[in-house]
């Protein structure tokens, strides 16, 4: 591979020389090797005119992005409402992100361009134009929780990189770039370096179908680019492009003419259509580890080497060094990051880390460890004992270090913050008064009209990301199960200063309140370990009305699956059984409570066996569920879990030393899908009534579960009540006191009809008429004490002792 | 005539390897090394191309799959002045990968002491012959050298098997041999100081299960860089060493049996797939608590075929797989059983219905999951 890199032959399919009218300059998002480069050859060729990838319709924020108030990382938020339909039926709002940091070569070109009064501009198409040259789920279209501007992709994605990975012995695409293009090129000439991009890029462009990069854009895009750049060139005469390293052979090609432009015809959106607004980043959003992929990742640690980079050149000393005076700074801050939470780095720890690092860079043929030896030193020598969740630490510490912590800032000529904009705009749609300062209160009728819906779930978010704005004084709440019934909600609310404070702040997560609070509920997740309170949060993006990412999902799903508490677990079906129920009403079209249930069932059945010897303490809970997974598969979509689920009730019932009250409920759920199961109960009861003194204690408790799944039982045939009589029958009058609660919990199940038919026969079984027993049932307080003199009386006569 | 044996030394199963290797390794050793780490890497990593030595054409075979960069992390450890601890669940080729490396720096991979929980400091520093202690008293005649005793006097890797099965004070007596690189043996006064020669260090292997039984003190833990040693997370190289592993124990075992690659391929699979708590279709599964290693499927698979061989008439049969797996997974907890069976109800019953074939067979077996 190397050999291939380092050849020049490249320049006879993209020329590269200084006397060209154009230039083109392969990049990669926020590469300080490019950025490096990039600045010898704009010192070297001296454009007249600057032109880089970005989407046209950020032209007029070039300035606020370049201005000296402005520092980096900040972004560009686009955004297109296809309310026209021009994508597709669905109408759809479509937003993303260009972030800038001090490392990108497309903001060092730009700010080079201001400092000399060079002429620049971006040249791709406008944002809109874009997407709607984009096939679904291509390109700018792929779905992402927060998507970027960026086609880093093409250079790591593919079989072609697989193989390359493979070939070089490299873990990642991240690995081989650093490997080739970050830490050797430092010690190369700028035409090397340039000479090994365009042929990686050559390499990868050839094995890219054609119809690739005409479905995700890529060919409309390099198309437009290309008459951006033919019409620069007629009035000026040193075209510097700035592009993805992956466009240069594609740009090249049309503007010499040997391949044609697709003609694109652009659309004259206004503004309320499309936009673009500056907005600040941090190094945490810009790295592609946190899921916003634009560029290269760890940026924290990249940023360390851009500053090096600089002040070395700026000073005339030599860069050779570069990597290693970062890696050892970054070293030290990693050992003193560690010292600091309790792991004792000792300098032993720290000079084997250096050792190993060098070590590494040496056997792996580099003239300069890089982040990876990093890495790979850290975790040798400074992870004492099993690489575990627990023993990470170091490498935690080293990866916030690599990611960097700052957050830029934007010059004052900025425009407003997007999200308050869209708080502004929201309000305003729904006519909310934000513009006094006394409190409001609203009367929200969500199940009738769906505009108070809407509104209910704009309080909803606003509180959810504690903005302090919306507060519900009324109205159901579905979370902790109060006040069910209530079909409408009371909420008062109040713009002040900290609540737009608030908002600026969940900026960062994204430019819409709705986009801040997907992500916002996709990291609160990541902090979550127990099902219950996974489905809780859930419950409350359901109020919000937003839908849940794909690693939202992921990381529900996984909560679920190592969550050990069965009734946490509980709790969570219960929530998405519920959530299931109410969706038609909250008008909620996804399914995924469904597929999350049907996990928490499964993983439910599967823990149940354990739940027979449960502490009476939580007898009552492992009922509940219960119940709840019998009536899942007998009234819902799980049906098809039946059998699984009576296979598991039935190993329950063969376990020993069962906690009565969850072995009675589960032999009535299992009577309830098989008569013969009567036996089986009848036998349990016989074994409680002829066993210890203990034992027919137990009885009692066993019967207030069963009587919780199965109360019919008694209602059919007297063979219970006979049961029943027994055992009551067989307790001495002190033990009768002590389970009579328990007696009065087990039949406080029956409905008033049933206690009804129950002591009719109660009644019978003692030869006592019913209703002379119900209408001698009070005795009056004048009577009793005569009734008892009465007795005295004829004991007295008798000579019988009471 | 060349002995046989049950299991040769590395140095002696890939001899010709090592000795072409050190031929032409122009690459810098460090002291009393027998080839440079760029050569061990070769040796354990493999080479893309073969080279000619002495006429014959060599080819470098990868021996140590699933993570290069770890084994680059333990040459370089071994090359400084910490030791190296290979930890990790069992069956991950731990021991296995402690044998290349000896073998590729020092030559002898059995320089080793056997961690139990009966090691006594003796067995790991140095004991006595008894009949010339009585005769001689305390010289160096009388001394047996431990494996430990001989790597520092050669200048040799030794290596230390299950060190936590050692009881903790035993470990202990290792601190100062690795601190001061001396060994002092006091009954031959003077000359009882032994130090150790370059090329020495120590290589030991942990199993994660053992946990707790005998920690390690921490003051043994700062002499060694640690190194966790994962179950190979690629299927299909998980797939290819069970056919390597069971083919070349059945030629051992005399078993002429073809192994069947579809069964291997399945086997790999369920093994990874529980391992991972992830079907390849995304499905989120438990995972069993019992060792879900490569080793251990290779072990169900030979199982398996051992008993075709020896008792059916009709080849192997996945029910008789299926009974080998319920047996492997099923030891620990009984909760496992449930999670196996919640396997071949979700991820094994939707390959039946999607893939069919042999997934078929094995979600019909699954009534002997007992």
């Amino acid at each position: 591979m190397e050999e291939i890199l380092r050849s020049k032959e490249i320049f006879k399919i993209i020329p590269f020389d200084y006397n060209l009218p154009v230039l083109f300059f392969p990049v990669r998002h926020h590469s300080p090797a490019c950025s490096y480069h990039l600045q010898k050859v704009m010192e070297e060729y001296k454009p007249d005119c600057i032109l880089v990838e970005g989407p046209q319709n950020a032209n007029k924020l070039i300035s606020v992005l370049t201005d000296e108030g402005t520092v980096p990382p900040v972004a560009f938020y686009y955004y297109y409402k296809d309310s026209e339909k021009h994508i597709s039926e669905d109408a759809d709002d479509y937003k993303c992100y260009y972030p800038f940091l001090s490392t990108s070569p497309e903001y060092n070109a730009l700010v080079y361009a201001r400092k000399n009064n060079i002429d620049c501009a971006f040249i791709d198409l406008p944002y809109g134009e874009i997407l709607i040259n984009t096939a679904a789920g291509k390109g700018l279209r792929r779905k992402s929780e927060v998507p970027g501007y960026s086609d880093d992709y093409y250079l790591s994605e593919g079989k072609y990189f697989a193989a390359l990975c493979e070939k070089t012995g490299m873990r990642s695409f991240e690995e081989f770039w650093e490997s080739f293009f970050e830490t050797d090129a430092l010690y190369i000439s700028t035409e090397e370096f340039i000479a090994r991009m365009y042929t990686y890029c050559y390499l990868l462009r050839e094995n890219t179908p054609k119809e690739d990069m005409l479905s995700d854009g890529c060919i409309v895009r390099e198309s437009h680019m290309s008459e951006c750049i033919k019409n620069a060139m007629k009035t000026h005469s040193r075209v510097l492009v700035v592009t993805g390293g992956f466009h240069s052979y594609g740009l090249y090609n049309l503007v010499r003419g040997s391949e044609n432009p697709i003609k694109v015809k652009l659309h004259n959106f206004s503004d309320k259509v499309q936009d673009v607004y500056p907005m600040c980043y941090s190094y945490e959003s810009a790295d592609a580890l946190n899921g916003y992929a634009s560029g290269m990742q760890n940026p924290g640690f990249y940023n360390a080497v851009w500053t090096e980079i600089k002040n070395k050149t700026e000073a005339g000393e030599s860069i050779d060094n570069t990597y290693d005076n970062v890696i050892m700074d970054t070293l030290l801050k990693c050992g003193k990051g560690c010292s600091k939470s309790g792991l004792l780095i000792t300098m032993s720890d720290i000079s084997s880390a250096v050792t190993m690092y060098r070590g590494l860079a040496a056997v792996r043929d580099k003239k300069s460890a890089g982040l990876y030896e990093l890495y790979d030193a850290v975790q040798s020598c400074f992870v004492k004992g099993e690489l575990s969740a627990s023993s990470r630490l170091p490498l935690e510490i080293l990866n916030k270090i690599a990611a960097g912590s700052g957050i830029g800032k934007l010059s004052d000529r900025a425009d407003k913050v997007p999200i308050i904009k869209d708080f502004e705009d929201t309000a305003q749609k729904f006519r909310l008064k934000i513009n006094t300062v006394i409190e409001q209160k609203i009367e929200l009728d969500i199940f009738s009209k769906p505009s108070h819906m809407e509104i209910s779930r704009l309080f909803y978010r606003l509180s959810f990301l504690e903005t302090g704005f919306a507060k519900r004084i009324k109205g159901a709440d579905i979370i902790n199960n109060t006040d069910r019934s209530r079909i409408r909600e009371i909420w008062s609310y109040k713009r002040n200063a900290e609540s737009d404070a608030s908002l600026i702040d969940a900026s960062l997560y994204g430019a819409t309140i709705e986009e801040a609070c997907t992500v916002c509920a996709a990291r609160r997740l990541s902090d979550v370990q127990r099902a219950e309170e996974a489905a809780k949060l859930y419950v409350e993006s359901f109020l919000m009305g937003i839908d849940i990412t794909e690693s939202f999902a992921e990381k529900m799903q996984d909560i679920i699956i190592d969550d050990g508490d069965f009734f946490s677990i509980g709790k969570a079906a219960y929530y998405f059984n519920m959530l299931r129920s109410l969706k038609r009403l909250y008008g909620v079209k996804n399914n995924n409570e469904e597929f999350f249930l049907i996990k928490c069932f499964d993983k439910a059945v599967t823990m149940l066996a354990s739940m027979i010897n449960v502490s009476d303490d939580y007898a009552d809970e492992c009922i509940k569920i219960c119940r709840l997974l019998y009536s899942l598969v007998t009234n819902t979509f799980l049906s098809d879990r039946y059998i699984v689920l009576m296979d598991a009730f039935r190993r329950m019932t063969k376990a020993s030393d069962p906690q009565p009250a969850v072995y009675g409920a589960v032999l009535g759920l299992l009577y309830g899908s098989d008569g013969k199961y009567k036996d089986n109960i009848s036998s349990a009861l016989n074994g409680y009534l002829m066993g210890t003194k203990e034992m027919q204690k137990q009885g009692a408790v066993f019967l207030r579960g069963l009587f919780s799944t199965a109360r019919d039982i008694v209602l059919v045939g007297n063979e219970f009540i006979n049961i029943t009589d027994r055992l009551i029958k067989e307790l001495s009058m002190e033990d009768f006191m002590e389970v009579l609660p328990e007696l009065r919990l087990a039949f406080s199940y029956f409905t008033p009809y049933e206690t009804d038919s129950i002591s009719k026969r109660a009644a019978e079984l003692y030869g006592t008429d019913y209703f002379e027993m119900l209408q001698n049932v009070n005795i009056y307080s004048r009577i009793y004490p005569m009734g008892i003199e009465l007795e005295k009386e004829i004991c007295n006569e008798t000579g019988v002792s009471l | 005539m060349e002995q046989k044996y049950i299991k040769p030394p590395v140095e002696v199963r890939y001899r010709a390897e090592l000795e072409a290797l050190a031929a032409v390794d122009t690459g810098r050793k460090p002291e009393n090394w027998k080839l440079s780490p760029k050569a061990v890497r070769a040796f354990i990593l493999g080479l893309s191309k073969p080279f000619n030595y002495n006429g014959q054409k060599i080819e470098i075979h990868k021996k140590f799959f699933g993570n290069d960069a770890l084994v680059e992390r333990c040459i370089i450890t071994l090359a400084g002045s910490r030791g190296l601890m290979l930890i990790g669940e069992p069956g991950t080729a731990k021991t296995m990968l402690s044998e290349l490396l000896s073998a590729a720096i020092s030559g002898t991979s059995t320089n080793t002491v056997q961690g139990t929980a009966g090691t006594t400091e003796d067995m790991i520093k140095y004991s006595w012959n008894y009949a010339l202690l009585l005769a001689k008293g305390p010289v160096k005649e009388a001394l047996v050298p431990s494996p430990l005793y001989v790597g520092m006097t050669k200048g040799i890797i030794t290596r230390f098997e299950e060190i936590t099965r050692t009881p903790a004070e035993i470990q202990d007596s290792l601190i100062s041999v690795m601190s001061d690189k001396v060994l002092n043996v006091p009954e031959l006064e003077e000359d009882g100081l032994v130090f150790a020669k370059p090329g020495f260090n120590i290589i030991g292997t942990a199993n994660i299960r053992d946990k707790g039984v005998n920690e390690m003190s921490s003051a043994l833990k700062r002499r060694f860089n640690f190194e966790t040693v994962e179950p190979v997370k690629d299927v299909r190289l998980e797939k290819q060493i069970i056919l390597n592993e069971v083919e070349q124990s059945a030629a051992e075992g005399k078993i002429e049996m073809p192994v069947d690659t579809d069964v291997a391929e399945l086997l790999a699979t369920t093994y990874h797939e529980l391992r991972e708590g992830i079907s390849d279709s995304g499905m989120k599964i438990e995972k069993p608590a019992a060792v879900m290693s490569t080793a251990e499927a290779v072990s169900v698979y030979y199982q398996t075929l051992s008993n075709a061989w020896y008792y059916e008439e009709d080849g192997m049969s996945i029910a008789e797989l299926t009974k080998n797996l319920n047996n492997a997974v099923c030891k620990d907890t009984k909760d496992d059983l449930e999670k196996l069976k919640a396997y071949f109800n979700t991820v094994v019953k939707f390959k039946s219905e999607k893939v069919g074939g042999l997934w078929k067979k094995f979600y019909e077996a699954r009534k002997y999951l007992k």
